[in-house]
């Protein structure tokens, strides 16, 4: 009996790990031909697209490696999007949905690993050195002959496409304008000091004192909140100087291009030291949040939420949707709810405005076996002006929206009215999927439902909108280069570490810089800048 | 052999999982040896890597942390356990000895993210905050002056200490109760009746019987202190790296930090001179341990 026992445990275990082996995908058939210029055509919203040419093969699977934004697959609406879209398609879709938080450090293990997913979603600066590193696909002669290109033309896009460009090579496809932070003010407690929001640097700091000194929340204490609060002084990863743009302005304490073209270790130059001294005058003063240094980006936003002690009036975040969600995070604290999205003080006005960051973009991999048609089939039709298109940007039917007479949070729709449903996670109403409408690149025009935007998003998110495409520069990639991985996770760490220093009155600027040359941080940065710079040419 | 040879068998699978999931993966040190960014082939460049980790003040900044970090916090993590299981022994009520000893013990099993998230809170320089808060209302500082525990370098440190004896002490009073519990009572009738009191029984009794097991453990931890990631790295900020930053934290900021494509080559040197060091201390231990453990070593 025992050796019966000990055979069939034996048995299970070994099953158990050969379980783990992965199956073997099947190669589709390689496809020989370039694509096919198309003209822009009508096509049945209702059905897939034909075949626009039988050269390129459609594939029957692909991977494809996303991170939260995608749908959540908890509520059954990550199933019900996956499903649309191999329906719209005819591929399937094997997909890798890694935690949203972590993304970045598995997308890298994964590229590490060698097994590359067909489709890859990434951002800078992952984007730039992969394509460096020959991992994905150069898809700029398919874009570039493609009807999407047409049609972004015609909308006046083509430059947020043509800022993803790697020397004149396309390797990702943005789906979706970058996007950047806005500064928001609780207009409440404008109201209370008396002041209105600041124009320039110095109605900046008078806000910021105001909020600091005086009794904004109404509690019946002075001095007890914070004008201004952010999370970290400085982000590790690009455009990096995104939550406090009125201290940093025309400063960009990384590696940086001039006008002139050269590039420059912008830590070294005047404008940061400049701002580095701003930003110790406001934490000195007690105006900023100390726990700057500590906060992510959810403790902010609860502070901001609350209005009690330790609370701030002053929150620069994200833009567009934000507007509206940072106001109803208000309206459920009871908290007066009236935001303003500031315009740029005068100072980062001329700097360009708030920055648009480098869209995150859709990648085809190197290794896959058949990029064209992965191309032609799936990652072009994301912005197909269409049903796919509809899809990514709402979301799937009666998971994100619906058209049924219904009533949701007290709204009570007809029969046929687009209407958003609510996310179960939070009690909110989902705002839209993937793409966020407000950062529409190309318009829905194809589609068996018209584009709902005009009365789906919030007036908020909608003049919040219009105002940071007005007021916006788009941030620039730094191209990869030898140095730059080897000293770069070094020369990074270390200019946190001592713009906190500087932040926080540690340091002197003497005293950090003269660490930063000391470290032999600045020759490996003047390495780095030295390839750059050699790129050029 | 013949006769257990069905208990082999079975044993069998566990050895493959050690084998692919222990020793297999050790290839991987050849790296150590390459330049590789993860795509594109490994370039052999010898000891550069090495030669390269010594001459980086940030490497051996994190050494020094890690050894410093690790070591003070042991001999105060098994000093604290052991102050606390007397007087856990101390208890008479067997209720509540429990309920103390569940109660220390609990910390644990949070998560150190968690936790951090807790002291980050507590130890807020901002109204928030539990300490400042209660030192402004003794009067022992001004709101103006409260105090950035976790952003100074000279505080961050002590304040790590006692958010690991609070977290970890309790697992550490297990092992060292478990050893009272096995003193004989006779012992202490003995000592009772040759005039001892509490602080003698203490002296003459309880202490010695813990002695074996105090270096035990001790040796035990000595072998793992290079080991030491997870909570340094939720309690650490960019203002205290010079005196927080560790070999582990070091060598994740290199890879993550490197702008996209990190030298895989060197940081796997850096593992790798770790996993020497770690090496040569449990043999080190081994060692001790078989001289104060009538001959039984750790491995």
């Amino acid at each position: 009996m025992k050796k019966v026992f000990a055979l069939i445990l034996a048995a299970l275990m070994v099953l158990s790990l050969a379980a783990c082996k992965k199956p073997t995908p099947t190669p589709a058939p390689q496809s020989s031909q370039a694509p096919q210029t198309q003209p822009g055509g009508e096509t049945d919203p209702a059905k897939p697209s034909e075949d626009p040419t039988p050269a390129i093969e459609k594939p029957t699977e692909i991977s494809v490696i996303v991170n939260g934004t995608w749908p959540d697959a908890a509520t059954g609406a990550l199933d019900a999007f996956v499903k649309k879209q191999e329906e719209l398609t005819g591929i399937k879709i094997k997909l890798t949905k890694p935690d949203h938080s972590s993304y970045d450090d598995v997308l890298g293990q994964v590229i590490a690993s060698g097994e590359w997913p067909d489709v890859i979603y990434t951002c800078e600066p992952y984007y730039s050195s992969w394509a460096q590193q020959g991992v994905f696909w150069d898809m700029t002669e398919a874009f570039e002959a493609s009807d999407l290109y047409q049609r972004a033309v015609e909308a006046g896009s083509i430059s947020s496409f043509k800022s993803e460009y790697l020397n004149g090579h396309m390797y990702g496809l943005p789906v979706k304008r970058g996007n950047g932070a806005v500064t928001y003010i609780k207009k409440a407690w404008l109201d209370a000091v008396g002041l209105d929001a600041p124009t320039n640097w110095e109605e900046y700091l008078a806000v910021l004192e105001a909020f600091s000194t005086k009794d904004p929340d109404g509690n019946g204490i002075d001095g007890d909140t914070y004008g201004v609060s952010a999370s970290k002084f400085i982000q590790t990863e690009p455009p990096y100087i995104m939550y406090l743009p009125e201290v940093w302005q025309d400063a960009y304490p990384y590696f940086v291009q001039k006008e002139d073209g050269t590039w420059v270790d912008g830590f070294l130059e005047d404008n940061c030291k400049e701002a580095l001294e701003r930003m110790n005058y406001i934490y000195e003063k007690g105006y900023l949040d100390p726990d700057t240094l500590n906060n992510a980006t959810q403790n902010c936003r609860d502070k901001f939420y609350d209005n009690g002690p330790g609370s701030f009036g002053v929150f620069t975040y994200w833009a567009c949707n934000w507007a509206y969600k940072l106001k109803l995070g208000l309206e459920e604290k009871g908290v007066d709810s009236e935001l303003i999205a500031c315009e740029p003080i005068k100072e980062v006005k001329d700097a360009g405005g708030y920055i648009d960051r480098v869209s995150y973009v859709w990648c085809i991999s190197s290794k896959a076996k058949n990029p064209e048609g992965i191309w032609e089939y799936y990652v072009s039709k994301i912005l197909d002006g269409g049903e796919m298109q509809f899809l990514w940007t709402w979301g799937p039917e009666e998971s994100y929206w619906s058209t049924k007479a219904e009533t949701v949070q007290g709204v009570e729709y007809k029969e046929g009215e687009f209407h958003m449903l609510e996310n179960p996670d939070n009690n909110t109403l989902y705002v839209n999927a993937h793409i966020d409408p407000t950062g529409q690149l190309v318009p829905i025009t194809n589609s068996i439902i018209p584009d709902p935007s005009a009365t789906v998003i919030s007036k908020e998110a909608y003049d919040c909108m219009l105002m940071f495409n007005e007021n916006s520069r788009g941030a620039s990639i730094t191209p990869p280069t030898d140095a730059g991985a080897e000293y770069n996770g070094e020369i990074v760490s270390k200019k946190n570490e001592l713009i906190a220093k500087i932040a926080m009155g540690e340091y002197t600027l003497e005293e950090a810089y003269a660490e930063y040359k000391n470290g032999g941080y600045e020759d490996h940065a003047a390495e780095i800048v030295e390839q750059l710079n050699a790129l050029g040419k | 052999m013949k006769r257990y040879r069905w208990f082999y068998l079975m044993a069998v699978p566990a050895v493959v999982c050690a084998i692919l999931f222990h020793y297999y993966p050790m290839i991987g040190i050849r790296f150590a040896f390459t330049n590789y960014n993860g795509i594109k082939e490994p370039a052999f460049v010898g000891l550069e890597n090495f030669k390269k980790m010594f001459g980086t003040k940030d490497f051996l900044n994190a050494f020094r942390n890690t050894v410093e970090i690790s070591f003070l916090s042991l001999i105060f993590q098994i000093s604290f356990a052991v102050i606390i299981s007397i007087l856990l022994n101390e208890i008479s009520n067997l209720h509540l000895k429990k309920v103390a000893q569940t109660i220390i013990y609990l910390p644990h099993f949070l998560s150190w993210v968690v936790t951090a998230s807790i002291f980050t809170l507590i130890l807020s320089p901002t109204p928030r905050g539990l300490i400042n808060n209660f030192l402004v209302n003794i009067g022992a500082i001004n709101s103006d002056q409260m105090i950035f525990f976790l952003g100074k370098n000279s505080t961050w440190r002590p304040v790590y200490y006692v958010i690991k004896l609070w977290k970890e002490t309790g697992w550490q009073t297990v092992l060292f109760m478990a050893t009272l519990a096995g003193v004989n009572v006779e012992l202490y009738e003995a000592a009772a009746i040759d005039g001892a009191g509490r602080w003698g029984k203490m002296r003459y009794v309880t202490f010695p019987a813990l002695t074996n097991t105090i270096l035990t453990v001790f040796i035990l931890n000595l072998a793992r202190i290079l080991n030491l990631f997870e909570s340094v790295f939720v309690l650490q900020n960019d203002a205290v790296l010079q005196t927080s930053n560790v070999i582990e934290t070091y060598v994740y900021y290199r890879t993550f930090n490197s702008g996209g494509i990190p030298n895989y080559g060197y940081t796997t040197a850096v593992g790798l001179f770790k996993s020497l060091v770690g090496v040569v201390l449990v043999l080190v231990c081994n060692q001790w341990s078989k001289k104060v453990r009538d001959g039984r070593g750790i491995v």
